[in-house]
């Protein structure tokens, strides 16, 4: 004949309490992801805001300079190689000099698009090398040629 | 007690334990996050303002010999001119007293720093021109120093 096992208090309360430690556990694992993400936004957040200053700054001299990159490269730093101008950062968004052997963490490129009489245009991108790299922004300039004069 | 209840009982502990480590893990991970994201805000924003804040009112003023860099009062000063109903006024932004400060005036009225605006906090400026290029090293009360490069468009 078979015997029934009667479930005791002490057993019901382990599985309520198991099954309580289950749904906080899914809420936990949920709130730590979310946290993970808002961290990740915000350091994106800080690299897009010192990415649009370094841009504007690279947009400025360039524009200064009449769309000439060795003399943008002159004004705002970086070194000109095969026709565009690359101006590395380290993490803490500090130019490295052009014979740095750092690995930059973020690097700023100036390519020449087009060349008219009077203007020049060029796209200016910021990407981050770190972390399998990924493109911040990507701007295009444009320069009047008289500037330089 | 049975043997048997007694160890469910030490389960049920050690489950309530699990529980409140893990609510605890969870609070203060959560709290440290938003310290962090607080803290990036909070400095994007102490840089950013005021250096914002001048580039916009130099690209504002961007006339034909209206821009120019210089001192007042002993601080390195942005000075903008424009006329108005045949009166010159200045406009002088600068750094004094632990504030980026803003003057607008007639053109040739002796002022001191302090009888400036108060914009936002900030600990330093100093304020160059090459050619046409306005350079500007601006120090935010955090003490971070941020360059800006601002390219007058119609000539000093």
């Amino acid at each position: 004949m078979e015997q029934r096992i009667r479930p005791t208090r002490s057993g019901l309360f382990a599985i309520e309490l198991l099954i309580a430690i289950g749904v906080f556990s899914v809420c936990a694992a949920v709130c730590v992801g979310i946290y993970t993400k808002s961290e990740v936004m915000s350091r994106d957040s800080q690299a897009l805001n010192c990415a649009v200053a370094a841009a504007r700054n690279a947009a400025e001299c360039y524009k200064a300079a009449g769309g000439d990159l060795i003399k943008t490269a002159e004004l705002c730093g970086g070194s000109v190689r095969g026709g565009q101008l690359e101006l590395a950062f380290d993490g803490q968004w500090r130019i490295l000099p052009g014979d740095s052997d750092a690995a930059p963490d973020f690097l700023l490129t100036l390519t020449g698009a087009q060349e008219g009489d009077f203007y020049s245009t060029a796209w200016v991108t910021v990407q981050r090398e770190s972390n399998g790299g990924r493109m911040l922004l990507r701007w295009e300039l444009a320069a009047f040629k008289e500037a330089a004069a | 007690m049975s043997r048997r209840s007694s160890a469910g009982a030490v389960a049920a502990l050690i489950a309530a334990l699990i529980l409140g480590a893990a609510l605890l893990l969870s609070l203060t991970t959560g709290a440290g996050v938003y310290r962090q994201v607080q803290y990036r805000s909070d400095s994007s924003m102490d840089q950013r303002l005021g250096l914002s804040y001048i580039t916009e009112k130099v690209h504002a003023h961007d006339a034909a010999g209206m821009v120019s860099a210089g001192e007042f009062g002993g601080c390195d000063a942005v000075f903008l001119l424009q006329e108005l109903d045949g009166v010159v006024y200045e406009t002088i932004l600068y750094v004094h007293d632990g504030w980026l400060k803003e003057l607008f005036c007639e053109q040739g009225w002796e002022l001191e720093p302090g009888d400036g605006q108060q914009i936002t906090e900030a600990r330093g400026l100093s304020a160059a021109l090459e050619g046409r290029l306005l350079r500007l090293v601006y120090t935010d009360a955090g003490g971070t120093a941020q360059q800006a490069d601002i390219y007058v468009r119609s000539g000093m």
